[in-house]
């Protein structure tokens, strides 16, 4: 059967709409599309923690810098297990200084012994703990819930252990 | 060649433009970022708890609904950020400490910092791997995810902030609770780049000699020196002098104007002379803005009376007497601004002055929101109060001989410095976390980035209401 001119542009509407609608919709929030109500969102996407923990490298430069050395001494590609081996250790890099600073510098610093790396490059890399990460941290009182930022996992949790200390709070929402 | 065949190619190329249009669309909202669900089956983000649609989060289960305003945050940054390399975000709901009162909402930030990586623009320069990666062209540490973000899966739960869940819908109608996705587009603001990683309460940097990529932005106005360029001892000093502390990069400082609005308020107490002088204040989200011409009152004082207090319920007859006509000053405690100042008004006061009740300078905004109130207010110190209730003392039922003008500055900026340079949070004494590393509470509209999820955000994080971008553009976004 030939579409009729009606047909066509009825069908070339609703295609141009479907194939704008995919795009346009998902930028405004999508409807459910499973049961549990999942939705799509542009320039997200969602992985499960053990896919993501697996080591791959994610640039061409990376994997290509990988090798080893057979019986001989003469370079030779690495294994698929070699590689899996290498991704799954992040701090060891080929040639890599790694310092646990605990020396007179330290103490001129903030790190509190963090770990720094230097790879070959010069690149320095500063490995943080919880106590570089912001918590927020949330109050009930007599004016409303307050929330406040503290530094470090140590002065959040005595924050919340010691609330009658935490004078300084920040009023959410009604009150601040 | 029929007569509609015209009107069906412009509609065939109507409909391909329009869909080239809206596939083209996001290489102009150039990053990915991937949400890597740290929960197990059954937990968190997987928790099968059905649950009704809320506020556009369409969501029919707990961990979906959580997914999704995850999901909801992020679009929005990933919409507005350039960068090839996906961003990583660890994500898990989990147990985090918590009272019945009192609890941890969450936590975030940079899992690495990085210096001296391909393409940067300043050596010996620290910057969270997100941005520096971005900066790089490839991803410095492929197997460790750029932020780390936790929160509390139970949070509302009997015993953890009891009836305070997270509100996890899209469209700002949070009520009481806590906006989610507010809270984590601020915290994701953390972890791009929006933080220093040098320690403000002792000034040292996170390793000694190399600055964060936010100090080379920061600039005292009193010492005239960049937060680089300081020694420890400036630092410690910089990082507590209130309102004197500018963010100096370009893009921000071009935008300020476009999203701050002018009028900063100002207060000046006229008479007697043993208190006159020109008072810090901070101004009120609610009532009418103050005017450049002023207004100017005496001053009386609410003597509180007990069990509320604080002018946190009608006034007596003796209270209505002495504030009728004039302005009020009124302890801050007990319950919310509005809450005072609407008493103040139904006492026929002409405008409100809160005095704090804690130590902190310069005094922050007053939040709230009350559409009915329509006189002025604005807070001033715990010392400045003090001062003022000082020669109060002496005054009768209806005089103090105290008179102060209250007005707005329409050449500056709320939240800016003369210069119109926005201004960084930096109270005395010093707050660890939100020292620093925020914008400061006088920014009017609240901002993003002060160190309060504010009730009215706007879930914007661009101008003309927000200049959390700006701030990221200038370290390199």
């Amino acid at each position: 059967m030939v579409a009729t001119p009606l047909n066509l542009r009825r069908w070339i509407s609703a295609a141009g709409l479907t194939l704008a609608a995919g795009v346009v919709l998902p930028a405004l929030a999508e409807p459910p599309a499973n049961k549990d109500g999942a939705m799509t969102f542009p320039n997200v996407s969602v992985v499960n923690a053990p896919a993501a923990t697996v080591a791959e490298p994610k640039s061409g430069a990376d994997q290509g810098m990988t090798a080893a050395i057979d019986g001989s001494g003469k370079l030779r590609p690495v294994t698929s297990e070699e590689a899996r081996a290498l991704a799954a250790k992040p701090k060891l890099r080929l040639n890599t200084r790694s310092l646990q600073r605990n020396d007179a510098d330290a103490l001129q610093s903030d790190d509190g012994g963090l770990e720094v790396t230097y790879g070959d490059d010069g690149t320095m890399t500063i490995t943080l703990t919880d106590e570089q990460m912001v918590y927020q941290v949330a109050q009930k009182t007599a004016e409303g819930v307050k929330v406040e930022e503290h530094k470090g996992k140590t002065a959040a949790e005595r924050a919340v252990a010691n609330p009658a200390t935490d004078s300084k709070a920040q009023e959410v929402g009604h009150d601040r | 060649m029929t007569a509609k065949s015209p009107s069906l190619r412009s509609l065939l190329v109507a409909s391909l433009a329009f869909a080239g249009i809206a596939f083209s669309a996001p290489t102009f909202s150039a990053a990915t970022i991937v949400i890597v669900n740290g929960n197990a089956a059954g937990v968190g983000f997987n928790d099968p708890t059905p649950v009704a649609p809320v506020g556009g989060n369409f969501g029919t289960t707990l961990g979906q609904q959580r997914l999704n305003a995850f999901q909801h945050a992020a679009s929005i940054w990933g919409a507005t950020l350039t960068s090839t390399v996906p961003i990583q975000i660890q994500s898990t709901f989990e147990p985090l400490a918590c009272t019945a009162t009192s609890a941890v909402l969450g936590s975030a930030g940079s899992l690495q910092a990085f210096a001296n990586f391909p393409n940067v623009a300043f050596q010996n320069t620290a910057y969270g791997g997100a941005l520096a990666s971005k900066i790089a062209g490839v991803d410095l540490s492929p197997t460790v995810a750029d932020i780390r973000a936790r929160f509390n899966v139970n949070l509302g739960q009997p015993g953890c902030l009891t009836g305070a869940p997270f509100y996890l819908g899209f469209d700002n109608n949070h009520g009481p609770l806590i906006d989610l996705v507010a809270v984590l587009l601020h915290e994701f603001g953390h972890g791009l780049g929006f933080q220093t990683f040098t320690n403000g309460q002792t000034g040292a940097q996170i390793v000694a000699g190399i600055p964060t990529i936010y100090d080379l932005f920061t600039f005292d106005n009193t010492q005239n020196k960049l937060w680089s360029v300081m020694t420890n001892a400036e630092r410690q000093q910089s990082a507590i002098n209130g309102r004197r502390v500018a963010w100096i990069g370009a893009n921000v400082v071009a935008n300020a104007a476009a999203v701050l609005a002018p009028g900063q308020p100002e207060m000046t107490v006229n008479a007697p002379a043993t208190v006159a002088g020109d008072y810090q204040v901070g101004g009120a989200a609610f009532g009418p803005a103050l005017t450049p011409a002023g207004l100017t009152g005496e001053v009386m004082n609410v003597i509180d009376t007990s069990p509320a207090g604080n002018a946190c319920t009608p006034f007596n007859a003796a209270n209505a007497l002495a504030v009728n006509g004039k302005i009020a000053l009124v302890d801050r405690g007990v319950c919310g601004f509005v809450i005072k100042v609407k008493n103040a008004q139904n006492a026929g006061a002409i405008a409100v002055i809160v005095a704090d009740n804690v130590n902190s300078t310069p005094p922050a905004a007053l939040g709230g929101v009350d559409p009915t109130i329509v006189i002025p207010a604005v807070r001033i110190s715990l010392a400045d109060g003090n001062r003022l209730k000082d020669v109060l003392r002496f005054r009768s039922r209806t005089k103090s001989g105290v008179f102060t003008t209250m007005r707005s500055n329409p050449n500056l900026l709320n939240g800016a410095d003369a210069l119109g340079r926005p201004v960084i949070y930096t109270p005395n004494p010093f707050e660890p976390g939100s020292s620093v590393s925020h914008w400061d509470t006088s920014a009017i509209p609240n901002q993003l980035m002060e160190p309060s999820i504010n009730g009215d955000l706007t879930h914007s994080v661009n101008v003309p209401q927000d200049l959390t971008f700006q701030l990221l553009r200038d370290i390199g976004w």
